[in-house]
């Protein structure tokens, strides 16, 4: 019998134990990792995980009563499938996670499988080395191996292998390992295997993958990444307050918050055109403030008007005002804008900060994110504009960015009528932005804001006194009769947004 | 969650941070405080202490809660100059005091109001001042500043295993106890409605303006709990949420709180404003030291913090002799007229000599703990309703936490602070404040863990800092026969050069009752002056 001379080298097969047990556990954590970046609520997913995978050794070790002779061979076979499946894994969540659906069952199966195989292991193992020690101490060297792999593993991981590696390269490295200690066997144990030389083909072909694998695992990253983005990943970075992704490909450039569509350098002028024209266009504002915008491309717009004495941006995040005054290409697309002698960029909340300075603005431009959650949803509340309607001149005006009314007529709407609560007379217009759809703009100020009634000579390539006076048109589909109005007490436009675009989508 | 969004907390090496953070073994640090309580025992030998100078003053205030301040807020609006303020604490406030961190602010004690009842003038007219009122509409409707009118979502209560709007389980529960509420809010609004034949409310704010008629009065004789069993209620469900009333207003339970303060607490609001539900309350992050800020505001002069007031002597005829400890020193105040804004436990033991009567009314309160904690803001992620302004969990014997940066309208951080709220009242006040007081750091931590585990199952990997705040005596509990007892001493018991300002007479510690002992006090104040 095969696994009675496999006892000559026992020093060995109980390293390997504790290699297979650091890799399992490392496995286990890296599914854990991923699953709640995925699913949010890191305690749940850990705990599930874990306990899929502890049941999965369960079954394994179950099920190794079956295996009845050849315990090397199936020993060295495990060890490389284990290998080859954790090393893969993390790619394979990734890669699947953007084309399958159910992704939840892929991660568990995936869980499962591991979990099978290396509670397989321990029980071969010992039948292996049965005969080579007393019963007592085989339990007690196997087990003393296997744990203190779990240690390690449980240490190394937080500590070093993440920072230091990322996910992937770490699944490839600890499948690597894994694959290396069944090569070792297959070596060492050559006369003691069936059919030794095509174990230690599969063993070379998974470790050569694995290494690819290792080697190319940014341009896996980048390419998974892109399986989400369909573009190609520039620049990307997280700030306390969102993760900043910028996308380029052929012609175009993109910026997402947290995922979400900012802008697409294709059209977005067609954006910031259309929020900074008809506000400026007639009147001879000096004194402007933008909150939010911290892209500059508002701004630059806002400095074709000469006339302009100062303007003061206040965006909360300073990693993205940094980025859109220093990058080349950026500043190439807001033609330097945050940097111009005129432009003072304040980092800092914008409702605390309008409402604790004394100044007064001729032209405000508001463009705030879509009032997707309570904490955004507080800037387009009758409070936040009659703050506005305070620091605003006399004959002053504002435009905001009032998410679209087409998908969202009932939010659209709703904003007017909280500017209106608050005190202004609005003009309300729209415009198409293809990246984007049918876009909505409230222009409110202390007076009736009017249509324009003659151009100045502006450069722009998109915004015409008839183009903008046509826009303040709305289609019956665009209009709705709401009366409702966003409160601070009942946060009215959050759940109306919240209704509108999850249809849409 | 979206693709778009996965991937971007996927790659955000933030979140890989945090998530390791997590299970890392970070400590949870427990600080345990509470009002200068080791002051407390210099009370008990007063006669120890020697007097180096004495100070003259026509008037003295003795505690700087919302009794006292607002004694002094008057007497200075209306020009009297001639006044001092003590406090023991290092700040005045006393239950509405705050703590804050580099987050937010955060209550110690009370932390709302609700909106105030259109016959209170006075009240209405303070708010106005501050900036609670911003204007009046055409129906005279106070506007309420809508920054401090609670946000939405403003309530939402835990039970089987989902968070649940609003505070009330309308869906969770079965029929028989929703026509219970049904009718148990039908009963509260028959006495909401009720008269006295003075031509008074029967149940209102402050209580100094209710009905005096036996009918009403004689509710006092009953537990609520009696009341309401009489009245045929039962659910167990809606003995729970009742409880939680009471708790959270009285700092007992329906067995403990005498039927007319029952009733008080749910049949006389009769707020009404221009912009909010009548129920609405109102709150800041630092909870009800905003009003206590704007009510010391010009007060800097005539307030005396660090400083116990440990004997009061009225046994001479023209002036009283109060005894103040300072940390390093002993001084007399002469005073000719004493407003003794501290509770009744402690005007017995001020007071050389107090009259039997007067000695031998018990005011009981429950102690207290406010636990103010520090975690990261992802603590709430859970199925339901999301995080709102009062969290409170079906059958705890806690009354549930409160999101201190709710009213906050600036973007919130990635760490936030909660306050939980316990009311020690299970056995008597003696002897949950002898149970607490053994307590060390690492019991406040497994409590706190345990308290909020059932909704949140996995919090304590969130928490980075546990403040524990400690009332010994929390406020006034409104037991059974207690308001009688008090009408008797306010008879048996009033002075023109003492008087008593503080909640415990009021017999329902709110900030509405504070304002108005305190007025009361400064009304009789200035009109012995002037007289
Ligand atoms: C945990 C808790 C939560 C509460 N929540 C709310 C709420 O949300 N809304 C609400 O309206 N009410 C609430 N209350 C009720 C609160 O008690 C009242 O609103 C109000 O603040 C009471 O004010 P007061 O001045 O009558 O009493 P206290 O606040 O008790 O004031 C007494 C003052 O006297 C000082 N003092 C005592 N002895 C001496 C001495 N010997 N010498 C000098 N100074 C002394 C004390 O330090 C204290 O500052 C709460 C109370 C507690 C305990």
């Amino acid at each position: 019998m095969d696994n009675k001379q496999a006892v000559d080298k026992p020093l060995l097969l109980l390293l390997s134990v504790f290699v297979v047990a650091t890799c399992g556990l490392i496995y286990e954590l890296i599914a854990g990792t991923v699953a709640s970046y995925l699913l949010g609520d890191s305690v749940t997913q850990f705990s599930t995980i874990i306990g899929a995978y502890l049941f999965s050794m369960g079954i394994g070790s179950y099920l190794s009563k079956f295996f009845k002779d050849k315990l090397l061979n199936w020993f060295v076979k495990i060890e490389i499938m284990v290998g080859l499946i954790g090393g893969i894994s993390s790619t394979l969540l990734f890669t699947l996670f953007g084309l399958a659906v159910s992704f939840k069952v892929i991660l568990y199966a995936l869980v499962g499988i591991t979990g099978l195989l290396v509670g397989l292991e321990i029980p071969l193992l010992m039948r292996i080395l049965e005969h080579r020690y007393e019963f007592k101490d085989l339990v007690s060297k196997v087990f003393t191996f296997d744990y203190i792999g779990a240690l390690l593993a449980s240490i190394i991981f937080p500590l070093v292998m993440i920072p230091h590696l990322g996910l992937m390269r770490t699944s490839y490295l600890f499948g690597l390992i894994n694959i290396s200690v069944a090569l070792i066997v297959a070596f060492k144990f050559s006369k003691e295997l069936n059919n030794h030389l095509s174990l230690k083909l599969y063993g070379f072909l998974s470790a050569l993958l694995l290494l690819l694998g290792f080697i190319f695992s940014n341009y896996l990253m980048t390419w998974t990444e892109s399986l989400v983005f369909n573009e190609n990943i520039i620049y990307s970075c997280s700030s306390p307050y969102q993760r900043i992704v910028l996308t380029q490909d052929k012609k175009d450039l993109r910026l997402y918050l947290n995922g979400n569509l900012q802008f697409s350098a294709v059209d977005e002028y067609r954006y910031h055109e259309a929020l900074v024209h008809p506000l400026m266009h007639q009147h001879n504002y000096k004194k402007i403030l933008v909150l939010g915008g911290g892209d500059g491309m508002a701004v630059r717009e806002l400095l074709k008007y000469p006339q302009i004495t100062s303007i003061t941006l206040v965006d909360l995040d300073a990693k993205m005002t940094d980025l859109f005054s220093k990058n080349s290409l950026l500043q190439q697309l807001n033609q330097a804008s945050l940097v111009h002698p005129k432009v003072k960029v304040i980092n800092t909340d914008a409702f605390q900060w309008l409402k604790s300075q004394p100044e007064q603005f001729d032209g405000i431009v508001v463009d705030f994110p879509d009032p997707s959650n309570y904490a955004i949803g507080k800037l387009y509340s009758t409070l936040f504009y009659q703050v506005l309607y305070d620091k605003l001149a006399d004959s002053g005006m504002v435009v905001i960015q009032s998410t679209s009314p087409l998908v969202a007529p009932k939010s659209f709407w709703c904003i007017n009528n909280t500017l209106q609560f608050a005190g202004f007379k609005t003009l309300p217009y729209h415009t198409n932005v293809p990246s984007f759809g049918e876009w909505g703009f409230h222009l409110a100020a202390k007076h009736q804001p009017r249509l324009l009634t003659y151009a100045i000579p502006i450069q722009t390539r998109y915004f015409t006194i008839d183009e903008f006076n046509k826009s303040t048109y709305f289609t019956p589909d665009m209009k709705v009769d709401t009366k409702e109005i966003n409160k601070l007490n009942n946060q009215m436009l959050v759940h109306l947004f919240e209704q509108e675009w999850s249809v849409y989508q | 969650m979206k693709r778009k969004e996965f991937i971007s907390v996927l790659w955000s090496s933030s979140l890989i941070g945090s998530a390791c953070n997590q299970f890392s073994l970070q400590p949870i640090s427990v600080t345990i405080n509470g009002p200068a309580h080791h002051l407390g025992h210099q009370l008990r030998q007063p006669s120890k202490l020697v007097a180096k100078e004495t100070k003259n003053i026509k008037t003295l205030i003795i505690g700087g809660g919302v009794s006292g301040l607002t004694t002094a807020y008057f007497l200075k609006k209306n020009g009297y100059e001639q006044f001092l303020l003590l406090e023991l604490n290092d700040r005045v406030g006393g239950n509405a005091l705050a703590g804050n961190n580099h987050i937010t602010g955060y209550p110690y004690g009370a932390h709302y109001i609700t909106i105030p009842d259109a016959n209170d003038k006075p009240l209405i007219s303070f708010l106005h001042e501050v900036g609670v009122i911003v204007g009046f509409n055409e129906q005279q409707l106070p506007i309420i500043n809508e920054e401090f009118i609670c946000h939405a979502p403003d309530e939402r209560h835990f039970m089987n295993g989902i968070w649940n709007d609003g505070l009330i389980p309308h869906q969770q529960i079965s029929e028989a106890d929703r026509q219970q509420f049904q009718r148990f809010f039908a009963l509260m609004h028959e006495y909401k409605l009720s008269m006295g034949k003075d031509g008074k409310h029967a149940f209102t704010i402050p209580v100094q303006s209710a009905s005096m008629d036996e009918k009403w009065l004689q509710l006092d004789d009953v537990s609520f709990h009696d009341f309401l069993t009489k009245n045929g209620i039962t659910s167990g469900a809606l003995y729970w949420y009742i409880n939680y009333c009471l708790k959270d207003d009285f700092g007992g339970h329906a067995q403990q709180v005498s039927a007319w303060a029952g009733l008080h607490y749910f049949a006389s609001r009769r707020g009404n404003a221009a912009n909010a539900e009548s129920d609405a309350v109102i709150t800041w992050p630092e909870g009800n030291y905003w009003l206590v800020n704007k009510l010391k505001k010009d007060l800097q002069e005539h307030i005396i913090n660090n400083s116990l007031a440990v004997e009061v002597d009225d046994q001479s005829r023209d002036t009283i002799l109060v005894k103040v400890k300072q940390e390093h020193h002993t001084f007399n105040v002469k005073a000719n007229q004493v407003v003794m804004a501290t509770p009744h436990f402690i005007n017995k033991r001020l007071l050389k000599q107090p009259p039997e009567a007067f000695n031998k009314l018990t005011i009981e309160s429950s102690p207290w703990a406010v636990i103010n904690i520090t975690l990261n803001a992802d603590f709430a992620s859970t199925r339901g309703i999301p995080l709102s302004w009062d969290n409170i969990i079906y059958g705890a014997e806690n009354l549930g936490y409160v999101h201190a940066q709710h009213q906050a309208i600036r973007l919130p951080n990635q760490d936030t602070v909660i306050t939980l709220y316990y009311c020690f009242c299970k056995q008597t006040p003696a002897l949950e404040r002898q149970k607490i007081q053994l307590w060390n750091e690492d019991d406040w931590k497994t409590f706190v863990i345990d308290e909020l585990k059932q909704a949140h199952p996995n919090i304590k990997h969130y928490m980075s800092n546990i403040e524990v705040w400690i009332w010994g005596h929390g406020m006034v509990l409104p037991a059974v026969g207690l308001k009688k007892k008090l009408l008797k001493i306010k008879h048996e018991y009033s002075s023109k050069r003492i008087l008593f300002a503080h909640t415990d007479y009021s017999g329902i510690s709110i900030f509405e009752e504070a304002f108005h002992q305190g007025l009361s006090a400064a009304n009789q104040i200035l009109h012995a002056h002037q007289g």
